[in-house]
């Protein structure tokens, strides 16, 4: 009949409009709404899988009792197991088009509905016990559709595989199918395959017994694994496996049978496996949120403290488990795979309001239901938590009371509930912080992991380009061009302003070169981006032929550098100063000891040499600094308004400096807001105005035309 | 205002915002007071201390002696110390005005953090005692009143305080003759105490005494509260106006000595403070370093060496760590304990010291950061300064684990019943995870430098990178010692071997990461 109903189903979509991407959607459907029939109608879903009728509190039925061998309850077991999980392969396979999916309903899945035709008998056997077996009945009829409706499913699917052998058979995909389809099984696990297989443990998972540790160590590792598995999947597919673990998680809860009105699911940690299946199959993202920011804190709880005094492998411990696993682990993983995006606070504020409308109706629910039967949503009714508190009392003591009628009084615990109501918000805050800690860890992490990439292959290029350089011998310290600015331009972060804007400059040996500008002209900004402090956005610069992006410790070799504040160690003396910078230029001990007596010397600084430097005027630490700047004699002298602030002796002492330091073939380029010293001592200068350079002029051609510096540059600079 | 919005960011950018500001600040302070209703409760009802009015007074001088002692020292850096007070005072604005507004910071300060704890005390005391309306008014008065006294107590006090530091900072033999007499009294102190405890102990009968005498002394020590007994009991509608009358004379007396002595005084230990003071000459040799390293690691130490003031309140909690466990570890061996006890004063161990010597990792959390405009000979030099990060790390880490491996011999001296064993295996614990820990510090400094920051104030003071550090090791603290108690009540031996691996993995994993950002980070470090 299967096969007859497929053949037609295919004839169909080949001669007709029908489209068979829709029969299959029909079909997941239809079976999805068959099951959910069975799930919530009388007979109880354990007999699914129940073979031996094993009431929970008794010990296992002992073998005389079997209904089949060992060895066929154990393959009945399997079989119904297998079923089970292509059912909700089936359910989703109308959806989700991955190859994986189809090649295991198409053969293992057909396989299983095959088997499950063969041992029809046996399985109405385990519904009602061997002799009752009742063909015409709602069980036999529903397992009847079941069965039809799946063996369909995978018939189709088959086909389609079948049919595109090139897309679909080939070893990784197979490979991959066996794997997808053995490890989903862990999750559709029959409830009773523990008490089945082995009886009672003979222990309770509480009060972290290693029964206990290994289930909460089973929480995480399944949570990792998962992650790692899926990280690196595609979207689709990792949609696909939350759909299923939701799908899954909505089987297991109804494993159990829940009657009368604390069967309903209405404790957290139950509303949660529902919500999950919803949030996940139809992307309700505040459904989702709500579960992440309220139910995994409870369902963590629950796990590392259960309330639970039952055999750990009883159904309803098992049962237990499962519902509190998943209400931890997949909200957290759904953030984690981005199946939903990481939560705002704003969420976070929209779960709290959720929360506050579930709590107040939890409240109301408790005292309205306890006049009929002993209800405890949420831990509300009960001391439960409380008593773990030695809190009882207080519980107690402040109870408000409304009477509705004769036999109805609503009652609330209005202290103790509002203390557990601002427990839970606390607690929300605190995974809230946590949940925020683990993601920027996580980001920084992969940030770093991409930018040590990045840099592995910013080497490469700056290797190749190296070796190109050397190739070419272009390192041209000639005494021609000492700095060499080639449309350099900088941005700060994120911002759309240069604040220098395509800057090109060449400073040859033997000058001395003034740099004018406003303040925030771009002059500190250029400075920094040539002596390495400040990254290049666009642009190269130059150091005696060097690159200072390629070949950066050889231009810094050849740069000396003044910045525009006093940068000192306090609590180092100056000689020790002098030779921590001496060593960071790696100046050898001869030259360091003939440098630093002729510039002590020149400074006058021999007298303090030995002092700390906190006790050093302004002054004082500049001639340091300038001391510092040249102790490896460098080619490149740079300094950053070096004269700010300096009395009239020691301005004189550093200008002289920097003249003979040019004498001696050497180049000196600085910044200065005097502009009667630039126009002194300065060979030629240029001009930066709004990051821009405005020109380069010689000091003696400006002479020559009868022009004075201060003109030239209000000049320039009024445009303003 | 400048000096308010930039010390506590307060960000006014308009009025949507600020309502929504207020309303957080009411809601959190609604839900202070539940969880205050709680904890009086809870101590009245389950650690059945009385919650009465010398409670209240209690707490208020207790929480204001704290205010003070908290006011006075972050006066005397922010007032007197700070390096803004060059520019503040060349402004063209009175020393005055320079003074009052530095007051009023803190004045804002105390009153936010009255807000947080004291204010939700105050009404949950209120709600739990069914205290009528008025109560309730005279905490609103209060709530202005309350931060005003530690502030203008402290600006008096500062001062013969800064005088004294002044005199101690250039003799520094008194200094440490006192520090010493002071660590004996100290002990002298705690042993004496300590004595008092019969042994062996009897947790409950020594909770009752613990209580009977707590009582007796919050009521006593009413006496002595001053003007904090007179806001209790005007609280209570006892003697209103008295009451009143003597807190408002008390506020304009000491209003009045703030006026007359601090304010002038003000300007002549601001300036002092950044006068030149000509230090003694040090030995000194041109020397060329054997490597990179030793060059950094050499400035490390000196630069530690020569710096005592901060080397001492680095590691102020490891000089405490050695009483603290000894006061504790006294009481757990004086109770006759089962097995699993001991096993949890083991665990309970575990996370004192770690909590104690993680704290002290202020300087990892701010290696980078004290660089400050100094970084930028790191930036121009032509080697390889990320090694500075390295010479950091191995300074501190060499500098703490001998600091710890100090107080584990002082420890295992003083307390012989504990096992060598035990100590020795505690130690090897602490100082992995520890190590760690100023891995991950120095990687929060790394990532998020404050080099300007430092630059311009030069004081550390609201650093969020220490304020990091000091939470990841209070939940390492607590992380590894609920997994201690965890593993070793489980099983001893094995619980030990899981603990060390789990210290050393956690250590390797902090190696790994380290070692990674400072190859990616550092080079990015701008200034």
């Amino acid at each position: 009949m299967i096969l007859v109903f497929a053949f037609l189903l295919i004839y169909l979509s080949k001669n007709s409009n029908v489209d068979f991407s829709k029969i299959l959607k029909v079909l997941s459907v239809s079976l999805f709404i068959v099951y959910m029939f069975r799930l919530f109608s009388s007979d109880l879903i354990d007999g699914t899988f129940n073979l031996f009728k094993i009431v929970q509190s008794s010990l296992i039925t002992p073998e005389s009792t079997w209904f089949f061998s060992g060895f066929k309850t154990f393959f009945i077991i399997l079989l119904r197991w297998l079923t089970v999980m292509f059912v909700a392969f089936g359910i989703v396979s109308g959806y989700f088009k991955q190859p994986t999916l189809k090649i295991s309903l198409g053969f293992l899945g057909t396989l299983v509905v095959v088997l499950n035709i063969i041992f029809f008998q046996s399985h109405l056997t385990a519904f009602f016990g061997p002799g009752s077996e009742e063909l015409i009945s709602l069980r036999g009829i529903q397992y009847m559709v079941e069965t039809v409706l799946l063996g369909l499913i995978t018939i189709l699917n088959l086909y389609t595989v079948l049919t595109n052998k090139k897309t679909y058979l080939n070893v990784p995909l197979i490979r991959r199918a066996i794997f997808v389809t053995f490890i989903s099984m862990v999750a559709f696990m029959p409830q009773s395959l523990l008490y089945n297989l082995f009886g009672n443990s003979g222990v309770v998972a509480d009060e972290f017994t290693p029964i206990h540790r290994i289930t909460i160590y089973f929480t995480f590792v399944f949570m990792i694994l998962g992650y790692l598995l899926m990280r690196n999947q595609k979207q689709e597919d990792k949609n696909l496996f939350f759909v299923i673990l939701a799908l899954s998680g909505f089987f297991q809860f109804f494993y159990v049978r829940r009657s009368g009105l604390g069967g309903l699911p209405l404790h957290l940690c139950n509303t949660a496996i529902i919500m999950m299946f919803f949030a996940y199959v139809f992307k309700l993202r505040g459904v989702f949120y709500f579960s992440y920011f309220v139910n995994v804190v409870g369902a963590a709880f629950a796990i590392l403290l259960p309330n639970y005094t039952i055999d750990a492998f009883s159904i309803s411990s098992v049962s237990y488990w499962y519902n509190h696993i998943y209400a931890f682990v997949l909200p957290v993983l759904g953030v984690a795979l981005r199946v939903f995006d990481r939560p705002t606070l704003k969420m976070m504020y929209k779960a709290i309001f959720i929360f506050s409308l579930y709590f107040i109706s939890m409240a109301i629910i408790n005292a309205w239901f306890n006049n009929y039967e002993s209800v405890d949503y949420f831990f509300l009714y009960s001391d439960h938590i409380s008593g773990m508190l030695g809190l009882e009392r207080l519980q107690y003591s402040y109870v408000f009371a409304i009477r509705v009628n004769q036999t109805v009084t609503l009652r609330f615990f209005w202290l103790y509930h509002i203390m557990l109501y601002v427990g839970f918000i606390i607690m929300m805050f605190i995974t809230w912080a946590i949940y925020d800690m683990l993601f920027k860890a996580f980001d920084q992490y992969y940030d770093m992991l991409d930018k040590r990439k990045k840099m592995k292959l910013d080497l490469l290029g700056v290797n190749a380009l190296r070796k190109k350089n050397e190739l070419e011998n272009i390192q041209n310290y000639s005494g021609s061009e000492m700095i060499k600015i080639t449309h350099f331009s900088k941005r700060y972060g994120a911002s759309k302003y240069y604040a220098v804007d395509d800057f090109s400059l060449t400073v040859k040996g033997g000058e001395v070169f003034g740099f004018l500008g406003h303040n925030g002209a771009g002059k500190s900004t250029t400075i920094k981006s040539l002596v390495g402090i400040q990254s290049i956005t666009e642009g190269d610069m130059e150091i005696c032929g060097y690159n200072i992006k390629t070949h950066p410790l050889e231009a810094k070799l050849n740069i000396g550098y003044v910045s525009d504040n006093h940068a000192v160690y306090e609590r180092l003396t100056g000689r020790e100063y002098i030779n921590y910078v001496a060593d960071l230029y790696m100046v050898p001990q001869l030259e360091r000891d003939e440098r630093l007596n002729h510039y002590l010397d020149r400074f006058a600084l021999a007298d303090a040499i030995d002092n700390e430097i906190k006790s050093y005027s302004h002054g004082m630490k500049q001639k340091l600094v300038v001391i510092s700047s040249l102790i490896h004699d460098p080619k490149v002298w740079i300094l950053d308004e070096p004269l700010t602030g300096l009395d009239p002796t020691s301005s004189h002492q550093i200008k002289d400096e920097m003249r003979e330091h040019a004498n001696r073939g050497n180049t000196v380029f600085f910044s200065s807001h005097v502009i009667e010293v630039v126009e002194k001592i300065c060979d030629r200068i240029a001009i930066i105005r709004r990051g821009k350079l405005v020109g380069i002029f010689e000091i003696a051609k400006l002479k020559e035309q009868g022009l004075t510096l201060e003109q030239l540059y209000l000049l320039h600079v009024k445009k303003d | 205002m400048i000096q308010l919005s930039s010390k506590m960011k307060l960000k006014i950018t308009n009025h949507k915002r600020f309502i929504a500001n207020l309303a957080l600040r009411l809601l959190a302070l609604v839900v202070v007071s539940v969880v205050m209703i709680f904890m009086l409760y809870f101590l009245n009802n389950v650690l059945y201390i009385p919650v009465n009015v010398y409670f209240i007074i209690f707490v208020l001088f207790v929480t204001q002696l704290t205010s003070i002692v908290a006011c006075t020292t972050g006066l005397m850096v922010d007032l007197y110390a700070s390096k803004d007070n060059a520019i503040l005072l060349s402004f063209p604005a009175k020393h005055d005005e320079v003074f009052t507004s530095k007051l009023l910071v803190f004045y804002i300060n105390e009153f936010l953090k009255n807000l947080a704890f004291l204010v939700p005390m105050l009404i949950a005391f209120g709600v739990i005692s069914n205290l009528p309306i008025t109560y309730y008014l005279h905490i609103l008065t209060m709530i202005f009143i309350l931060p005003l006294l530690p502030v203008l107590l402290a600006a008096i006090l500062s001062i013969p305080i800064m005088f004294i530091r002044q005199f101690l900072q250039s003799r520094n033999v008194i200094s440490l003759i006192l520090i010493i007499i002071l660590g004996v009294f100290v002990f002298l102190g705690l042993t004496g105490l300590l004595d008092e405890i019969p042994t062996p102990i009897r947790i409950v009968a020594l909770y009752n005494k613990f209580v009977t005498s707590l009582t007796v002394f919050m009521q006593s020590s009413a006496k002595y509260a001053l003007i904090y007994a007179n806001i209790g009991r005007l609280l209570f509608g006892i003697n209103v106006l008295a009451n009143y009358g003597i807190v408002f004379g008390a506020l304009m007396i000491l209003i009045a000595l703030v006026v007359l002595i601090s304010r002038p005084l003000f300007f002549n230990l601001a300036s002092h403070t950044s006068e030149y003071a000509v230090t003694k000459k040090h030995k000194g040799k041109n020397k060329v370093s054997k490597n990179l390293f030793w060059t950094f690691f050499k400035k490390e130490f000196t630069i530690s060496i020569r710096s005592s003031n901060e080397m001492l309140s680095n590691y102020v909690l490891l000089i405490m760590f050695p009483f603290i466990v000894y006061v504790l570890n006294y009481i757990y061996i004086g109770i006759d304990r089962s097995t699993f006890g001991t096993k949890l004063v083991i665990a309970f161990d575990i996370m004192i010291s770690l909590l104690l010597v993680t704290a002290s990792n202020t300087a990892s959390a701010t290696a980078i950061s004290v660089e400050g405009a100094e970084f930028v000979l790191l930036k121009t030099a032509p080697s390889d300064t990320k090694k500075m990060a390295w010479a950091k790390v191995a300074f501190n880490m060499i500098a703490s684990t001998l600091i710890i491996l100090l107080i584990f011999v002082l420890f295992q001296l003083s307390l012989p019943q504990f096992s060598p064993m035990d100590i020795w295996l505690m130690f090897i614990v602490v100082v992995f995870v520890n190590s760690g820990h100023i891995l991950w510090s120095f990687q929060i400094d790394l990532l998020n430098p404050k080099l300007a920051d430092y630059a311009a104030t030069a004081s550390l003071s609201n650093n969020e990178n220490i304020s990091k550090s000091i939470v990841i090791g209070l939940v390492l603290s607590i992380i590894f010692g609920g997994v201690s108690a965890f593993l070793l009540i489980e099983d001893y031996a094995s619980g030990w071997f899981r603990i060390i691996l789990l210290a050393v993995a956690f250590f390797i994993i902090r190696f790994y990461l380290f070692s990674n950002f400072l190859k990616v980070y550092f080079r990015e470090i701008e200034f």
